[in-house]
């Protein structure tokens, strides 16, 4: 929906109203806004919303009474607090995989209030963080109520931390405009890696996989790779247009992503893919456990259950699960192996640092990490399995020299437009390193700042996927 | 405060610049029918805007069924009425009614003859037409409220249409910019020729598998029901013709799909109407056309100029007869007498069979003429093809095993005789189309190639090959070769 221009009709009407209140108030324009969103949006799930709402707020005021009279009495308390909150997660989660086993068994559609998976986590990150004495909790149940609902995050993160994002709703921020205009760059990005790159992508990987009895060998091999290209932009796509929209507002919230298929290894690729949800599993689930405290053996229980969390958090079907374990498995392999492959690079002359010890860790990152989107993109993990299994036994190179890439849905033209995308969107990954694109920009005359917004505009205007035929309304990780 | 004033001011002057290039790309990115395409739908209606107020006395409405049988020029020429041939491909009562209330606006007409053929279902979906010639005739159509009118009726009937998205171009053409042509960058300068009124110009001869079986009046009861929805237009339009003074006439051209029981129908709500209904399927109207279909058709429904030429002038009758529609003199139809007669000419071109007559009817004040010589044109040239050819301003110097190529144009001659391989270049319509042309004789290649636009369009063969190119239509009109004895072959 953040694509829809009524969406951005109601961010500007919101923005003017919000800075048109004096300091102190602004923060109730927010709620009002976020309120009147969700119920907008999703109506019809609003009562459960508003209920997890309410029964988390109470339970944060209980939660240090409760510690107070004792470590049992405080446990349990958390415990049923988490279980109140979790319980429409669980219910859609872990009800939808079983009953998906059941032929004619009705949907649960009435548990998945829009956001449900990102405000859960968001939630019980709270809780815990008052529990564990790192946040008091919030009394005054209007602005708890905003940090839980705030509208630019709500269906698809990043999943904010209490204390990173609590103050900066209710404080009341004056007009900037350097911060507006900042905003307004993110928004703008953000409809370039939507419409130039993960919908046009994702013309050929629906085509890939909607057909995957015709397309095996290298086929599969393409559309893993474009995947994971039209999962990065897409995700990053919605989370720097919410970053931009909140950014309006003077709110800043956290970056999910730092250039993930730039990483080396795939516990790397953790530290810089949805960065918000790989800490919070991180801080919640992987060392309350434990995490590598207790010896390899425990490291990798821990590891495993945290990834397999992570994956029936994704989604309730087998071939999440399947893949959260693959990556469990992948940090797991890879723990076990650095010894030898270490020697391995020595012995080639490459030590740590040469650039092309780090080109084939790259390569190899990426491919590993393909090869999971492709089971997670598939429709059932036996479907993800026989693509995978194809793309090592059926040998077809010529696919990539006899124009059979242009009849996935994507002319010449169009795949040139992708492949310039992409580029660029590898070359902004690369700048980025160096310093803020945008702080560069705006340091710059307004000539050139104009001409290059026109010049985006125009160019996602004219080269965009979407339209009739295409709904880029539908971003993938709303569907989480 | 001064700061946000100038920050917002600056904001909103990039915002209207956005707006126009925005505004500019759409108009370069939707889909667009000229004079020069098969069927010029939007066209029609462009140069409709075009005409000045209040001077056109008869609209013809219709499909493409109409679109090739009434010429507006010619009813003008036998008759004085000044009359448009406002047509569309596959156009619908529903999107009939929008186009005749846009077309109110600006004019005033004493008649409008309706053809009926789209009310009926033949497509089995719901607008009657596909998506894509629903999109071309909306945005024939001005940015009005008369335009989101009829974008916000075809959501009505079809949902997937959704009338925002009809609004702006590029939401339904978002992926045109991959076949982008010359004339979606001259689209201004295409506009300008409105010479033929709507009237689109068609040649060739349908086959024996067209059956045209005109019917009696009351030989049987069947009946046909219309779409809902396009009778419910159909009458919507019968009452704007009322409210507007107009005269409105339902008829159907000659088509092999022509039955009795869409007659009835038509007929039955013709007279529930209080309005005329002229069906040229039904036998008293064939007979008085004289149709030979298999000559003067080129499939089912669609006329060719022979046919046309039957039609326009029954039309022209019955607006001057019937409806007193009087004779006026006007320049805007005197002035395009000469470019449709061209038009006409260029088909009937198509059909000569002796070289001489051939030459002799090429006209460089519209024609570009490429000859070029394959293997041995000598025993081709007697006398009065020389003298055709003169005529042309090419001198010919073709013998005995020679290449040869000449281009003609009103701009001038060039031509080459020679021993060796020839080939020249060069380009046509002020840059815009390049040319090349190859002429081998027999021991140099042996061959004839005549691309024009990049198009290989010459007929290779052995002889004498003439390429006809009409710059203005942006179309070869013919290519022919010629061998001594024989008559010209294509």
């Amino acid at each position: 929906m953040t694509i829809s221009f009524g969406f951005y009709v109601f961010v500007a009407a919101l923005a003017a109203v919000y800075y048109a209140l004096p300091l102190r108030y602004r923060w109730l324009a927010l709620l009002a806004g976020s309120v009147g969103f969700y119920a907008f949006a999703a109506r019809a799930a609003l009562g459960v919303f508003l209920a997890t709402i309410a029964v988390s707020y109470l339970c944060a005021l209980l939660l240090p009474r409760a510690l107070a009279r004792g470590c049992f009495a405080g446990r349990a308390a958390l415990f049923v607090s988490l279980a109140l909150v979790a319980a429409p997660l669980l219910l859609r989660k872990g009800g939808e995989l079983l009953l998906s086993r059941m032929p004619g068994s009705p949907g649960l559609s009435w548990v998945a209030p829009l956001g449900l998976s990102f405000y859960t986590l968001q939630i019980i990150a709270y809780l815990a963080d008052v529990y564990l004495g790192k946040a008091a909790p919030q009394k005054n149940p209007l602005k708890y109520a905003l940090f839980v609902s705030f509208f630019p995050q709500i269906a698809q993160g990043p999943i904010p931390r209490y204390g990173a994002l609590s103050d900066q709703l209710v404080e009341g921020h004056r007009f900037d405009e350097r911060g507006f205009t900042r905003g307004l760059q993110l928004i703008l990005w953000g409809f370039f890696l939507k419409l130039m790159i993960a919908d046009k992508a994702g013309v050929v990987v629906d085509a890939v996989f909607g057909k995957s009895e015709m397309y095996k060998g290298l086929y599969v091999l393409v559309g893993g790779a474009l995947y994971s290209v039209q999962l990065y932009a897409d995700f990053l796509s919605c989370v720097t247009i919410s970053r931009g929209v909140a950014g309006l507002f003077g709110v800043h919230l956290e970056n999910n992503f730092a250039h993930p298929y730039g990483a080396t290894s795939v516990r790397e690729f953790w530290r810089r893919w949805h960065m918000t949800l790989s800490s919070w599993l991180r801080d919640y689930v992987y060392i309350p456990l434990g995490g590598g405290r207790r010896g390899k053996l425990r490291r990798a229980v821990n590891l495993t259950v945290t990834f397999a969390v992570s994956g029936l958090w994704h989604g309730s079907s087998l071939r999440f699960i399947f893949w959260g374990l693959l990556h469990a498995a992948y940090q797991i392999a890879g723990d076990l192996t650095a010894p030898l492959r270490e020697r391995v690079y020595m012995r080639l002359g490459m030590p740590e640092g040469d650039f092309t010890r780090r080109a084939i860790k790259t390569v190899c990152t990426f491919f590993l990490v393909t090869l999971g989107w492709i089971v997670f993109r598939a429709g059932t993990l036996s479907k993800g399995l026989g693509m995978l299994r194809s793309m090592f036994t059926v040998f077809n190179p010529w696919i990539f020299f006899d124009d059979s890439l242009y009849r996935l849905g994507l002319g010449w033209k169009e795949w040139n437009v992708l492949l310039a995308s992409i580029c660029l969107l590898g070359v902004v990954s690369a700048r980025q390193r160096r310093g803020s694109i945008r702080d560069w920009l705006n340091a710059q005359h307004a000539l050139l700042r104009f001409g290059v917004y026109v010049a985006a505009v125009l160019c996602i205007w004219v080269f965009g996927t979407y339209g009739y035929g295409f709904n880029a309304r539908d971003f993938i990780y709303g569907g989480f | 405060m001064k700061r946000a004033v100038r920050y917002f001011a600056s904001g909103a002057l990039l915002l209207a610049i956005l707006c126009a290039l925005i505004l500019e790309a759409d108009r370069v990115l939707v889909v667009k029918s000229f004079y020069t395409d098969e069927w010029p739908t939007q066209a029609s209606f462009a140069s409709f805007y075009r005409m000045r107020r209040d001077t056109v006395d008869a609209i013809i409405l219709g499909s493409s069924h109409v679109m090739t049988s009434c010429s507006p020029q010619q009813i003008y020429d036998e008759y004085g009425i000044r009359s448009f041939t406002l047509s569309g491909e596959e156009l619908t009562p529903l999107a009939a009614y929008f186009w005749l209330q846009e077309a109110l606006k600006t004019q005033s007409p004493q008649v409008v003859l309706f053809d009926v053929y789209k009310c009926f279902d033949e497509l089995g979906v719901p607008l009657g037409m596909p998506e894509g010639t629903a999109r071309k005739q909306i945005q024939a159509l001005r940015l009005s409220p008369v335009k989101w009118a009829f974008a916000k009726a075809m959501e009505a009937v079809e949902p997937t249409q959704k009338a925002s998205e009809n609004m702006l171009a590029s939401f339904r053409f978002h992926s045109r910019w991959a076949e982008l042509r010359e004339e979606d960058f001259t689209s201004r300068e295409m506009s300008a020729h409105g010479e033929m009124k709507g009237f689109s110009v068609k040649d060739g001869s349908c086959g024996e598998n067209y059956v045209y079986a005109p019917f009696e009046r009351g030989s049987s009861d069947e009946r046909e029901e219309m779409m809902p929805v396009m009778e419910r237009y159909l009458e919507k339009m019968a009452e704007l013709c009322a409210q507007n003074g107009v005269r409105l006439v339902l008829i159907k051209t000659p088509t092999t799909t022509a039955t009795i029981a869409r007659y009835n129908a038509a007929e039955d709500f013709a007279r529930s109407h209080g309005l005329d209904y002229r069906d040229m399927n039904e036998k008293a109207l064939a007979d008085a056309l004289a149709i030979d279909y298999h000559d003067d058709f080129i499939d089912y429904g669609h006329a060719n100029y022979r046919g046309a030429r039957k039609i326009s002038a029954l039309i022209g009758r019955m607006l001057a007869e019937d409806y007193g529609v009087a004779p006026v003199a006007d320049e805007q139809w005197e002035n395009s007498r000469e470019f449709c007669r061209a038009a006409i000419e260029d088909a009937e071109l198509t059909h000569v069979t002796d070289i001489h007559e051939y030459l002799n009817r090429l006209d460089l004040s519209r024609h570009v003429v490429f000859v070029a010589v394959r293997r041995d044109a000598a025993d081709a040239m007697d006398d009065a093809v020389r003298e055709g050819l003169r005529a042309l301003g090419l001198n010919a110097p073709i013998w005995r095993g020679s290449s040869y190529y000449g281009v003609a144009s009103a701009e001038g001659a060039r031509e080459e005789g020679s021993d060796q391989l020839l080939v020249c270049r060069g380009t046509l319509r002020g840059g815009r189309t390049t040319y090349e042309v190859t002429s081998g004789g027999a021991d140099c290649g042996d061959t004839c190639l005549i691309s024009i636009g990049g198009e290989q369009r010459s007929k290779n063969s052995p002889g004498l090959n003439i390429v006809v190119y009409n710059p203005t239509m942006k179309r070869v009109v013919d290519s022919v070769y010629y061998s001594a004895g024989l008559s010209l072959n294509r």
